[in-house]
């Protein structure tokens, strides 16, 4: 018999929910701030206007509850999968005052894909959007990136029993300390000061290339926060390609492989624990999977004679591949390059490194480097287990922070995500292909959503179908938060109306 | 040998100098058609004129994708405004050699202008608020208030 939800289960969830748009609302105050500052009165009352409404929304929601109850596992992920999708609505409004996206669904869109740390982005004009709504399309990157509640739980909640809950349910499966609140405060320590380091080289590189100094320094920490959280949003229309550097590239392509490196192995750089990096199953992975993935593309394009030359295959071929592999999806190519020049199997190559993302308890999305080791060492196993006498004992271990014996349970859990995002990424390509696109195409930007990449084969755009619209945001959310949550509100709503 | 010259370079002369203004898609999606071509381009400069030395790179946006131009930084000097924020930027037209893939700039699709004319001043735009704005952020402020000393009496009165 499936139990109906009481109306306590629906206080709980409706007071964290309010803490973090209280939360969101703290946030809109910077571009607020910011705003002010820099003369730009329009967006100033866009932002107040959606500060305050979060507010309300906020101080609303907490109206029902004043105490701390323990969260379950269900009140957990429930709150998590609500809290973006209320964070996507809240956050999507000072965009949509702003002119600049066509519908408050194109708005939503962009929300989520900041939010997810996509980069698909549907706005229009982007290159006269105000300074303001730049630095909020980035901050949205960069909170999303370490997590919306988790920031609101670190902030707000200590001591919280239930907040692991909420920590697995935004699609991280690791703690870096026994608390979780630590965890979170950690993981805003290292983004803090890589923040600081990465807009420092940024604006450096930006004045010596010829920007004016506050514009390299407004452009360094947008480009950083996005690449950081593996986004791929930009102040500019052209993405990357607007600066014409190649020094601005490779500061980029170092941001986002530091983004894509686990929490934990941050941990241990900052303890000088360089080993632990070099031992690790997701390091290794992952190397090995750039290594494979970079052939395949660099095969591609030297024989559609694209790229002959190394310097530059490696200098476009290279850059898109990492920008893939690590799910950041900044572009030194336009969209329209990708289907009408770079051919099927450079493609194919971007295309397999997106669907493997970067590590756990990263800014990353897809599949995940520590599930494809793991996937690959039972394959080894099996195959020795064929070879081998049968009564030999088949032993497979790895490495990740400490050895770790490979069982059955962490084999079969890490197949059902990878399953559950191979599904993802065949519905979206299904769904666009039903919008009359091609087979290639579809399934490029559809792996594009769902593994939130945001390298855009030229879709995604303001004029494409609502109904794919719509696709691309419950693909963004879904992969982002890696399905059980979204799972356990779909339930949670079944056993609202069905249940006893 | 001289007069079949001379024809010949009459009769090329046209061709160049009437180059029809092609657009960003164009150039992008047919751009083997147009690799190496004496192209004209037309739109609005758009960020900053980034000086490089002697060229500078300028970023001009035809209303639906902004292309590199790479210019002679005295040349360059002809934009007084790009465009941003409250701001239209020059209007220009580039006439140069477009590249597929530039082999001096890593690759980049790019032009290389030979010359390029302002064929409309850039203006700054006066930022308006619209009222309504003003008046929904007044509204929110007020309910707002009125919900917090609503929610601040209640925790006083069940502390109570």
């Amino acid at each position: 018999m499936i139990l109906k939800p009481h109306i306590e289960d629906l206080q709980l969830i409706s007071f964290y929910l309010g803490k973090v748009t209280i939360g969101l609302a703290l946030a809109m105050a910077i571009p607020l701030v910011f705003a002010v500052i820099l003369g730009e009165f329009s967006p100033a009352y866009d932002f107040l206007i959606s500060t305050e409404l979060a507010l309300l929304i906020g101080v609303l929601l907490t109206f029902n509850k004043s105490t701390l109850t323990t969260l379950s596992w269900m009140h957990g992920m429930i709150v998590v999968s609500l809290s973006w999708l209320l964070a996507t609505l809240i956050g999507a409004i000072p965009l949509y005052l702003s002119g600049h996206w066509l519908s408050y669904l194109d708005a939503c869109f962009d929300a989520m894909s900041g939010f997810a740390t996509t980069g698909l982005t549907l706005v229009t004009d982007v290159d006269h959007l105000s300074y303001a709504h730049n630095l909020w399309r980035h901050l949205m990157m960069f909170i999303g990136g370490q997590g919306i509640v988790i920031i609101a739980v670190s902030l707000f909640v200590s001591g919280l029993s239930g907040a692991f809950t909420m920590y697995v349910g935004e699609g991280r499966e690791e703690k870096i300390f026994p608390n979780v609140a630590h965890t979170g405060r950690f993981i805003w320590l290292v983004s803090l000061v890589f923040l600081c380091l990465g807009t420092f080289a940024l604006t450096v590189c930006g004045i010596c290339e010829g920007m004016e100094p506050f514009r390299a320094f407004f452009h360094g920490l947008c480009i950083f926060m996005a690449a950081f959280d593996t986004g791929g949003f930009s102040p500019q229309s052209q993405n990357i390609l607007y600066y014409h550097s190649v020094a601005f590239e490779l500061i980029t392509v170092v941001i986002m492989i530091i983004g894509a490196m686990n929490f934990k192995l941050h941990y241990h750089l900052w303890t000088a624990n360089v080993s632990e990096i070099t031992k690790d199953i997701e390091t290794r992975t992952f190397f090995f999977s750039v290594l494979i993935t970079f052939f395949i593309v660099a095969m591609g394009l030297v024989n559609q004679g694209v790229f002959t030359k190394p310097a530059l295959l490696f200098r476009k071929g290279f850059y898109q591949l990492i920008s893939g592999h690590t799910g950041t999806g900044y572009q030194t190519v336009y969209a329209k390059e990708f289907v009408k020049q770079w051919g099927d199997l450079a493609s194919i190559g971007v295309l397999a490194a997106m669907t493997l993302g970067g590590a756990i308890c990263s800014t990353t999305g897809a599949i995940k480097m520590a599930r494809l080791g793991i996937i690959w060492k039972a394959l080894v196993q099996d195959i020795k287990r064929i070879i081998f006498p049968e009564r030999a004992i088949i032993v497979q271990k790895f490495h990740h922070v400490k050895e770790i014996f490979l069982e059955d349970k962490l084999v079969r859990s890490a197949l059902m995500i990878t399953m559950a995002y191979f599904l993802l990424y065949c519905l979206g390509a299904l769904i666009g292909m039903f919008y009359g696109y091609g087979f290639l195409e579809s399934l490029f930007e559809s792996v594009s959503a769902a593994a939130n990449v945001g390298l855009s084969c030229g879709i995604t755009s303001p004029n494409m179908p609502v109904g794919l619209k719509l696709t691309y945001i419950i693909q963004m959310w879904a992969g982002r938060l890696e399905f059980m949550s979204v799972f356990t509100l779909v339930g949670f709503v079944y056993a609202a109306i069905r249940g006893k | 040998m001289l007069k079949i010259l001379f024809a010949t370079s009459l009769l090329l002369c046209p061709i160049v100098s009437s180059a029809a203004v092609v657009s960003s898609q164009e150039l992008i999606i047919n751009a083997s058609i147009y690799d190496g071509k004496i192209i004209e381009y037309e739109g609005e400069v758009i960020g900053e004129v980034m000086r490089r030395g002697s060229h500078s790179w300028i970023n001009v946006y035809d209303g639906n994708t902004a292309i590199g131009v790479w210019v002679l930084s005295e040349h360059a000097q002809k934009i007084k405004l790009s465009g941003k924020y409250c701001q239209i930027g020059d209007r220009i037209k580039v006439r140069g050699v477009f590249n597929r893939r530039c082999l001096e700039h890593g690759g980049d699709l790019d032009i290389h202008a030979q010359q390029i004319q302002v064929t409309e001043l850039g203006r700054k735009i006066e930022e308006e608020i619209p009222p309504v704005k003003k008046k929904v952020a007044w509204g929110f402020g007020i309910i707002l208030g009125l919900v917090w000393i609503l929610h601040l009496y209640r925790k006083h009165w069940n502390r109570n």
